[in-house]
């Protein structure tokens, strides 16, 4: 009997606790804790417009400012590439095209300038410099 | 001003190249200290830091067009054809920082404005310019022979834009800010802000001295091939 009584005690204790919990949620608290995970109410029957947004919901600005200094770091290295890449090829072309046409360009001190001597005749022909004497030629 | 002057000046510029690389080189690494330092305005906070690297981008993208339109004119009326390669340079580092600030105003404007873009007279007068060098290069590209004066006439018709594209935001009502608020930045905005316009335009008489000098082997490259069927 006292054991029957104080199982009894127990279970209305337990009973208590639990209604006392659920007095403690906040209101909706129940139909939010039944509806854990699932998009409100609100947001499927009906859109409310809204004027501006709360301060809280405005978008980050750091993304946008590293994203900007991103690109334009990223715009400039690109461009200095493509530049170092186009000279180097002129280079390696003009190079080629003035050992095809005169071998001796390939020895000796026009290794420096391998266009050394077309070159400067087309500059020349241009009057593009002023014409450097060349060795033989004199003062 | 001949060309000989050009090529004189050319080869200062080349040997003050390398020192002029590393003032550029230091002034870049140095300016995210000074826009960390520069303090924040008062109504957009962080995203206004863009500007630090927004119009010393437009201002670069003016100094090209001005290039591109001074040479232009000499290459259409004087007729050397040292002159078209100056303007052909400086009309894709036009481009090149054109795309900058397209690209930084959209995302400083997305949360400044709340929009990505606006089609204001700024703006559209702005990607108008851009188009229209755009419009230059390709027509050198794919125009075929003969081209270049028409290009030129193109390059002419771009920096005429220019001066509509700067005081747009005086003359119209734009979403834009205007042009006094660079005169009236506050000291810890001034320093920073004219140190990255600095670097700018370093950077933009860097890239003219390459770009020329690749203009101009190209050039040599050509004469080379003629003198090789004349031979």
């Amino acid at each position: 009997m006292t054991l029957e009584k104080a199982e009894m005690r127990r279970s209305a204790a337990i009973w208590g606790l639990a209604i006392l919990c659920l007095l403690a949620l906040p209101p909706g608290g129940a139909a939010a804790v039944a509806a854990q995970g699932q998009p409100t109410s609100a947001a499927q029957d009906e859109f409310v417009p809204l004027d501006s947004l709360p301060p809280d919901e405005g978008l980050p600005a750091a993304p946008l400012v590293m994203a900007a200094y991103g690109a334009a770091w990223l715009i400039i290295v690109l461009y200095l590439w493509s530049i170092w890449r186009r000279l180097g090829r002129v280079e390696r072309e003009l190079a080629d095209v003035a050992r095809r046409t005169d071998p001796t360009l390939s020895t000796g001190s026009h290794r420096q300038d391998p266009a050394g001597s077309l070159t400067s005749r087309v500059s020349e022909r241009d009057g593009l410099v002023t014409p450097k004497p060349r060795s033989g030629e004199g003062g | 001003m001949g060309v000989q002057a050009v090529k004189s000046d050319q080869g200062l510029a080349h040997r003050a190249f390398p020192a002029l690389s590393v003032l550029a080189a230091a002034m870049f690494a140095y300016a995210p200290f000074m826009i960390m330092g520069a303090p924040y305005e008062s109504t957009m906070g962080l995203v206004q830091k863009i500007f630090y690297f927004h119009v010393p981008a437009w201002f670069a993208m003016f100094t090209a067009a001005a290039v591109c339109g001074l040479a232009s004119a000499m290459y259409l009326f004087g007729g050397r054809k040292s002159w078209d390669g100056v303007a052909a340079s400086a009309a894709e580092i036009v481009v090149v920082f054109g795309a900058i600030g397209l690209i930084t105003g959209p995302l400083w404007g997305r949360k400044a404005w709340g929009v990505w873009w606006q089609w204001d007279a700024r703006l559209t007068l702005s990607l108008v310019v851009w188009l229209t060098f755009v419009a230059y290069l390709l027509l050198r590209r794919f125009g075929g022979a003969g081209s270049e004066k028409l290009a030129a006439g193109v390059a002419l018709f771009g920096v005429a834009n220019i001066p509509f594209v700067y005081q747009s935001v005086n003359w119209w009502r734009t979403v834009h800010p205007k042009t006094t608020v660079v005169m009236t930045l506050g000291p810890g905005m001034r320093g920073a802000f004219w140190w990255c316009v600095g670097a700018f335009l370093l950077l933009t008489v860097l890239l003219l001295i390459a770009r020329i000098r690749l203009e101009r082997e190209r050039a040599t490259l050509d004469d080379l091939y003629l003198l090789v069927e004349e031979s």
